[in-house]
């Protein structure tokens, strides 16, 4: 997946030789499974040595819609590999991979090991053995055959944004995240993250930017039942707000929200489990049409849910759809 | 006299072969201004071998990021410096430790 600042190339090691105060990282569709069941986003990539320079602090920043990842650094202490054995679980005291937060930025020193690189998928086994300093969408034990070993303190949590490909809808059908099938609109889990190459003068950002989305299918949307209109990256999002209209004789609305699934932790369990779509709100049954229908529902209902689907139902086709959603932290 | 000098410089993190060497004063005191420029504690010392291990820092100065103190150099005397992690700068801005001219002395 894209690291969206490669293009034109601009490194970390070239922001500190020039003595910028933060670099930036903005990372396309992060936590979409890349490489299998379960396996986390990573920057750098799986091909690539962790990052080379040492970070005084580390934020969310403003443009992300993903509000929370995790990064492995150099505690200069290696570990030993664990056994592949089902039955042991070797030491792992405790953990220490970070976790960053848009409430709880990371003001804390992150050391790095330059030129070291690990190909292992789990966080936590990447930095016991190799301390490199990576940024993760996942805490979590992801598997990792030959490393069945227990972790202390993740067990059981979701520290994770770590998304499967699919997910099943409210009515219980399978449903592919992120499909953008010529009718519906994808606002795809966005990280930026300001990295501090300096003690932070900049305090870091508690609140991102507004989240403003819309758009307008004319005589094209096919008549259906709970068609995805949009579906959007809201991590965190405190406020959000929705407006849908469409030409049909009459027409409904119904809004789903997905939260990240535990993963599996070991390799005791065999898949990820399912991500679940919550029913959030809906309209009434049949809305005339050409009448516009307002939803607010996470002003009251805290749904701080990591995706919202926006479906509408029409009772004729090739009509016109209009949307507009805002969400406010 | 020793001319003015200054410089940002990569420091490597502690452990490695290769400490920065900082400065080094040729034949009179010098004075040593040392901001850490970098993002991570840097270990400071005059003895090279004494930033070569994270376990053992006793004999090292700590200058916190964003941190700057000011270091005397004997004549001949250098200033080495390790990093608590990888790619950390300092920038130095050295200069005569005090005027040591006979006549201005006298004065």
């Amino acid at each position: 997946m894209a690291q969206i600042n490669s293009s034109p190339p601009f490194s970390i090691d070239e922001a500190q030789q020039r003595g910028n105060d933060v670099f930036e990282l903005f990372y396309g569709n992060w936590g979409f499974e890349t490489l299998g069941v379960g396996k986390p986003s990573r920057w750098p990539s799986f091909l690539d040595p962790g990052v080379s320079t040492s970070l005084a602090a580390v934020a969310i920043g403003p443009r992300s819609l993903v509000d929370r990842c995790w990064l492995t650094y150099n505690l200069y202490k290696a570990g030993v590999i664990p056994s592949t054995s089902l039955d042991s679980k070797p030491a792992i005291p405790t953990e220490r991979v970070r976790g960053v937060s848009l409430d709880a930025p990371l003001i804390l020193s992150v050391p790095s090991n330059p030129n070291v690189k690990s190909t292992l998928v789990n966080p936590t086994y990447a930095m016991f053995q190799m301390n490199p300093l990576y940024f993760w969408s996942s805490d979590i034990q992801n598997g990792d055959a030959g490393f069945p070993v227990q972790n202390p303190v993740a067990d059981g949590l979701v520290n994770s944004t770590t998304y499967p490909a699919t997910y099943t809808d409210a009515l219980g059908n399978a449903q592919t995240l992120g499909l953008i099938n010529g009718f519906n609109d994808f606002v795809e889990p966005f990280l930026h993250l300001y990295l501090y190459l300096k003690a932070p003068v900049i305090p870091p950002p508690t609140k991102r930017l507004p989240l403003m989305c819309g758009n307008d299918i004319v005589g094209l949307w096919p008549m259906g039942t709970n068609q995805l209109v949009a579906q959007i990256a809201t991590f965190g999002r405190k406020t959000m707000h929705i407006l849908v209209n469409c030409s049909s004789t009459t027409y409904s609305v119904r809004i789903g929200a997905l939260r990240v699934p535990p993963s599996p932790i070991g390799i005791t369990r065999a898949a990820v489990l399912n991500v679940l779509e919550e029913p959030v709100d809906a309209s009434d049954a049949a809305v005339p049409g050409n009448t516009p229908v307002v939803l607010s529902f996470c002003n009251e209902g805290g749904v701080y849910a990591d995706y919202i689907n926006i479906y509408i139902t029409t009772s004729d086709n090739n009509t016109n759809v209009s949307y507009r959603f805002s969400a406010y932290d | 006299m020793q001319p003015s000098k200054v410089e940002t410089i990569a420091v490597p993190q502690i452990g490695s072969k290769n400490p920065a060497r900082l400065f080094q004063a040729a034949k009179i005191p010098m004075r040593v201004l040392i901001r850490n420029t970098g993002g991570v504690l840097i270990f400071i010392a005059h003895d090279v071998g004494d930033v070569g291990n994270i376990n053992s820092i006793g004999a090292t100065y700590a200058l916190p990021g964003g941190a700057s103190d000011v270091f005397v150099l004997a004549p001949g005397q250098s200033i080495f410096a390790a990093a608590n992690g990888g790619n950390g700068q300092a920038a130095i801005a050295a200069s005569e430790a005090v005027p040591v001219d006979k006549h201005w002395m006298e004065s």
